[in-house]
């Protein structure tokens, strides 16, 4: 099936999800595994992922009545799935024991070498992203990893464009501090 | 282009989001400004470090499940939806079935026949008429007798009111008039009347 073509039999799925179940479970396989993906992103745990991931297209199946297709199906599901991550990341926020004091740099009580050691860069990178404050984390990983405009995460998360904005910025700076030492030795290393 | 400026699209621009003359304008500050151009190598290298981190697998067989996990939920949320409904009518339906109660309550129980004394008088003369056992002659006036009639009946009990609107429904008005004798009423009625009155004044008795 061509792209358009496949875009079209979306578009009519989107529009009958209504009045047919069916039409929604289509689309739920459709979109089930982005959804799952974004979501894994922000709460890092499979189990409470795939739980969350799951919930977002309850809530869209509850809520269809309201759904006029004006945004599409997935990007609708998506918004809802971002927020009930973020709000589980809030609520367990207290769980994160190994969370740091912002100016804390992760890679100071982590030599490179540990890092390679422990399970290499990507480890690392998770963990400095995991120490994030949860929108700070949410919107760092719309922006890098799901390749989202400003305006766009704004809509998502129900927030000015500015406090995006600001929020991506202070993911940087501590991205930065908490992978500096790695950062640095990368740059030697290469 | 000012710093600011620069500032602000350095990430779109480090991410290859920029083209045209914006994107023409940012080469060129970056390569006149040392404090930018640091800024940009600074911001550059992190992304590439962050570019190196594996791609993030998902398993198909982890999301086997899902639809079916979906449709579960729904399904729960439905009854538990229901349950919920159900619940918070409780109070209301619990609320109409005391003000049904309360307003068509058996006489007896009513407060208009609260006064066991009262009820008792006023249903005596009929009882006595039955006890005569006469051709129907009555001992009391026709007039005294429909009025209690009148007056207990069309608001307490709706047996005697069938008989009464069977009897009557000729002409409601002679009731009123005390025209229409109690002789008019057909055994079998006058023998439930008697049986009804007797029932209601054992029970205040």
């Amino acid at each position: 099936m061509s792209k358009i073509n496949e875009k079209g039999t979306m578009d009519r799925l989107s529009e009958n999800i209504i009045t047919d179940d069916q039409a929604f479970g289509k689309l739920v396989e459709k979109y089930k595994e982005r959804i799952y993906s974004v979501v894994l992103r922000i709460a890092k745990n499979n189990e409470e992922a795939k739980d969350l991931a799951q919930e977002a297209f309850v809530k869209a199946y509850r809520n269809r009545n309201s759904f006029r297709g004006e945004a599409g199906f997935y990007t609708w599901v998506y918004r809802i799935a971002v927020n009930l991550a973020l709000n589980y990341i809030n609520r367990n926020k207290e769980r994160h024991s190994e969370s740091i004091d912002d100016s804390t740099p992760i890679a100071a009580s982590h030599t490179p070498t540990d890092l390679i050691e422990q399970s290499e860069l990507g480890e690392a990178i998770s963990a400095a992203i995991d120490q994030l404050p949860p929108r700070q984390r949410t919107v760092f990983i719309l922006r890098h990893y799901e390749n989202k405009a400003h305006a766009e995460i704004a809509e998502i998360l129900s927030i000015t464009e500015g406090a995006v904005k600001a929020n991506y910025h202070q993911a940087v700076l501590k991205l930065k501090t908490a992978l500096g030492l790695y950062m640095t030795e990368g740059r030697r290393v290469s | 282009m000012r710093c600011a400026e620069f500032r602000d699209y350095l990430d779109d621009f480090c991410r290859w989001f920029l083209y045209g003359d914006i994107a023409r304008q940012m080469e060129s500050h970056v390569a006149s400004c040392d404090s930018c151009a640091e800024k940009y190598q600074e911001h550059q290298e992190l992304l590439t470090l962050l570019d190196k981190e594996p791609e993030q697998k998902i398993d198909p067989s982890e999301l086997a499940d899902f639809l079916p996990g979906v449709w579960a939920k729904i399904e729960t949320r439905k009854k538990h939806t229901f349950r919920i409904k159900v619940l918070s009518l409780a109070p209301i339906a619990a609320t109409a079935v005391f003000l049904f109660w309360l307003v068509f309550r058996p006489a007896v129980n009513t407060g208009y026949v609260n006064s066991d004394e009262y009820l008792y008088n006023y249903f005596n003369p009929l009882i006595a008429y039955d006890y005569m056992d006469t051709d129907k002659d009555l001992t009391y006036s026709d007039s005294t007798y429909y009025s209690l009639l009148a007056d207990t009946f069309s608001d307490e009990d709706t047996q005697m009111l069938e008989i009464l609107g069977d009897e009557f429904s000729d002409n409601p008005g002679f009731f009123m008039e005390n025209s229409y004798g109690l002789e008019d009423l057909s055994d079998e009625n006058l023998d439930i009347l008697n049986n009804k009155l007797n029932e209601l004044t054992n029970t205040v008795g």
